[in-house]
């Protein structure tokens, strides 16, 4: 029966397989092309100071909880993260400390997406911390935090990949100097 | 055609819509998540995923990590939230608090989202509990199909008319 229904529909059916194949393979291969991502991160000061709202009017309800600012610096090469399949990189800095209450915690400090080869070499300096820094408990007494560069690789098809730089030394943070204004 | 041939017809559609229907529900059970698959439906974590876009989720046991990107829903809202954690917090129990945030948006979800219904006004955390799976793939576009079909009901009936047609014409 070579009709023209079923030449339309094999020629339909092998071209949805084939273009299966195809992305399943683009999928896979983003899993092992090489790549050699460096980067390095500092904290260059820390304050803390007192307040009821975060940067983002979000109300605490009383005037003494610590928010701390940062400095940082930032000194990375992603771009051997750029291949066929990398869409985008979404490159955060987090802060990672524990507390008596919670041994695990991590906060991001900063953020930004890049979408081309071209502009995945950061040096950076002196970023100031984008986000709110405030504990779950909303007290930095006695807590030393380390920070780290991290990132997820966004693919035009497959799976979503995530890599980190090395933690930097752990840094006290202060006792508050002064409140919100 | 005969009464025989119509219901073998009507039995193999059913056949090929309940195969796939079991194939999703497996694939659910192996992902340990009730829909491993979501479209998505608005702009707020452009440009990595733009509506229309298809996910795959999971949802296994282990603490979420920062910089996933979760899909959880809002106690008392209807359509989930796909959107990566900024914050969070291991208590020594294992609990866990998180916070969330759009890559497109400017803030981060407390006040716009997890606090839009007068009876989340104090929420300040993401919990596991309200968490139902987490992005681990991604294709884009293909999800365009079920927007229009959602947004024109006709097409979805349109279509599973044709399957059925096509189904009987075609022994």
């Amino acid at each position: 029966m070579n009709n023209l229904q079923n030449r339309a529909n094999a020629v339909m059916a092998f071209s949805i397989s084939a273009i299966f194949c195809l992305l399943a393979a683009i999928a896979l291969s983003a899993l092992v092309i090489p790549a050699s991502p460096s980067g390095s991160i500092a904290l260059d000061s820390i304050k803390v100071v007192t307040g009821r709202y975060d940067k983002n009017w979000v109300d605490f309800k009383t005037q003494d909880n610590e928010f701390a600012n940062t400095l940082m610096q930032i000194d990375a090469d992603l771009s051997s993260l750029f291949h066929w399949n990398t869409k985008q990189l979404f490159v955060y800095a987090i802060a990672e400390y524990s507390t008596p209450t919670h041994p695990k915690n991590q906060i991001f400090l900063w953020d930004t997406i890049i979408k081309s080869k071209s502009d995945a070499v950061l040096r950076k300096k002196g970023i100031v911390n984008k986000y709110s820094l405030i504990d779950v408990n909303k007290k930095w007494t006695n807590v030393h935090a380390t920070i780290s560069l991290h990132w997820n690789v966004v693919p035009y098809v497959g799976f979503m990949t995530y890599g980190r730089s090395q933690a930097s030394e752990a840094y006290a943070f202060p006792l508050p100097s002064g409140s919100q204004t | 055609m005969n009464l025989r041939q119509i219901l073998t017809n009507t039995l193999n559609v059913l056949m090929m819509l309940f195969g796939v229907f079991m194939s999703y529900k497996a694939w659910g059970l192996y992902t340990n998540c009730e829909s491993p698959l979501v479209v998505v439906l608005s702009g707020s974590m452009e440009p990595a995923f733009a509506r229309g876009d298809i996910l795959f989720l999971n949802n296994p046991k282990k603490p979420i990590e920062i910089g996933e990107i979760p899909v959880f829903k809002i106690p008392n809202r209807d359509i989930p939230i796909v959107h990566r954690v900024i914050d969070r917090h291991d208590s020594e129990n294992g609990n866990q608090v998180l916070l969330t945030k759009g890559d497109n948006n400017d803030v981060d979800d407390r006040i716009f989202i997890y606090r839009e219904l007068h009876s989340n006004r104090n929420m300040m955390w993401v919990e596991p509990q309200h968490i139902v799976g987490r992005v681990q793939g991604f294709l884009q576009y293909l999800g365009m199909f079920t927007i229009f079909m959602t947004d024109y009901p006709m097409l979805k009936y349109a279509l599973l008319g044709a399957i059925a047609l096509i189904a009987f014409i075609y022994e």
